[in-house]
């Protein structure tokens, strides 16, 4: 008598997988063999259903819109960015601006009788160059304080900018 | 219109066009979403997950070298995000189901048929309610048996492919197939009540 197919070789015949032509023949004529085969024919057949659940029809879109996100990058990731960054060169604009006074400034230097300008070590030590502008801030508008507001409130705009995005667990995408 | 291969569609999304990964998804949307389903207990979380696994092969398509199918690194880069997600949890990973069925085997092997007095239980059962059942005691099974068993049943893949995936080899992925579907048929045979012919 031949022996009964194992339990794995029955599972590989229905998998289409079992080659062995002397068990195959065996199983052919076999009741036995058959009636565990029929056992897990119905089994084999539920198997290929798919689970149910199932997610929201909106899901690509959804994946869609964060990766459209992802590639614009933190400062243009959506409006609030925009508004932030065009509201914060206008406020830092405004801020600035008055201060700006080029005529002045000149007029001012040319009474102060600043030194010209030719980038040595001896002309940077004999500029004295910190009580010196400390002096000229006190007396005139330099354009200095204007850059000075004008890079403030950019710092201030950036700053809250990465906060929001920090905020938010914005990822930036990896660059390939 | 002619349908483009996945490389055709990696390297377009590559070169910047990022609208032709809706095709990438629309194509791999069921594969993710069985594992995630078979995977993650709490299908709150599921939708969540699923959204990240894209977002994941979107950000590293770049790192996807051809070795493989295009399915089989997806299928990786799912079953790798439901795992970190699962140990985040504290859900336990490595269960295990008794193997013990070896001797009963051996026993089988040699036994002398007498013709049987009773229809097999599950080929009476109707399909619908046997495909309901069988969904609440895959749930049941161990995390490794339930990804095996999705990953061979309805994503066709091959024990190579599947222990890629895993991280397991092809010998124990053959055992855990193997075993998970004998366990299936024991619970679903017990499930139902077994009715004499005349």
């Amino acid at each position: 008598m031949t022996d009964h197919l194992r339990d794995a070789e029955l599972q590989l015949y229905l998998d289409h997988q079992l080659a062995d032509r002397a068990k195959l023949d065996h199983l052919r004529g076999c009741p036995f063999c058959q009636e565990r085969l029929d056992a897990y024919e119905p089994l084999f057949a539920a198997l290929t259903s798919a689970p149910a659940w199932q997610p929201s029809p909106a899901l690509p879109e959804k994946v869609m819109r964060k990766i459209r996100r992802d590639t614009l990058g933190p400062l243009h990731e959506n409006l609030l960015h925009s508004i932030l960054i065009i509201g914060g060169l206008i406020m830092a604009l405004s801020l600035s601006l008055p201060y700006l006074r080029p005529a002045e400034y000149v007029e001012e230097a040319r009474k102060m009788r600043l030194p010209e300008i030719n980038l040595s070590w001896e002309w940077l030590r004999e500029l004295n160059f910190l009580p010196r502008l400390a002096e000229m801030s006190n007396r005139i508008a330099l354009p200095v304080n204007s850059i000075l507001m004008f890079a403030g409130a950019l710092l201030l705009v950036l700053l809250a900018d990465q906060l929001i995005t920090f905020a938010r667990g914005h990822q930036p995408p990896r660059s390939r | 219109m002619e349908e483009r291969d996945d490389k055709t569609l990696i390297e377009s999304i590559l070169a910047g066009e990022q609208g032709d990964f809706a095709l990438l998804l629309e194509r791999y949307q069921k594969l993710v979403i069985h594992l995630v389903a078979r995977m993650v207990p709490r299908a709150s979380d599921r939708e969540d997950l699923c959204q990240e696994i894209f977002l994941r092969i979107y950000r590293s398509l770049g790192e996807f070298q051809y070795k493989s199918r295009f399915s089989t690194w997806v299928a990786a880069v799912a079953h790798n995000t439901c795992i970190n997600y699962l140990q985040k949890k504290r859900v336990p990973l490595y269960q295990d189901l008794a193997a013990g069925s070896e001797e009963e085997d051996e026993e089988v092997r040699r036994v002398e048929w007498v013709p049987a007095t009773e229809a097999s239980p599950l080929a009476r059962a109707e399909a619908g309610d046997l495909r309901e059942t069988l969904q609440r005691e895959i749930e049941a099974l161990p995390l490794h048996y339930r990804t095996i068993l999705t990953l061979f049943h309805l994503e066709e893949m091959n024990y190579a492919e599947i222990g890629e995936i895993t991280g397991l080899p092809e010998g124990t992925v053959k055992n855990y197939l193997f075993r998970a579907r004998r366990v299936l048929r024991d619970r679903l045979t017990a499930h139902y009540p077994v009715e004499a012919t005349s």
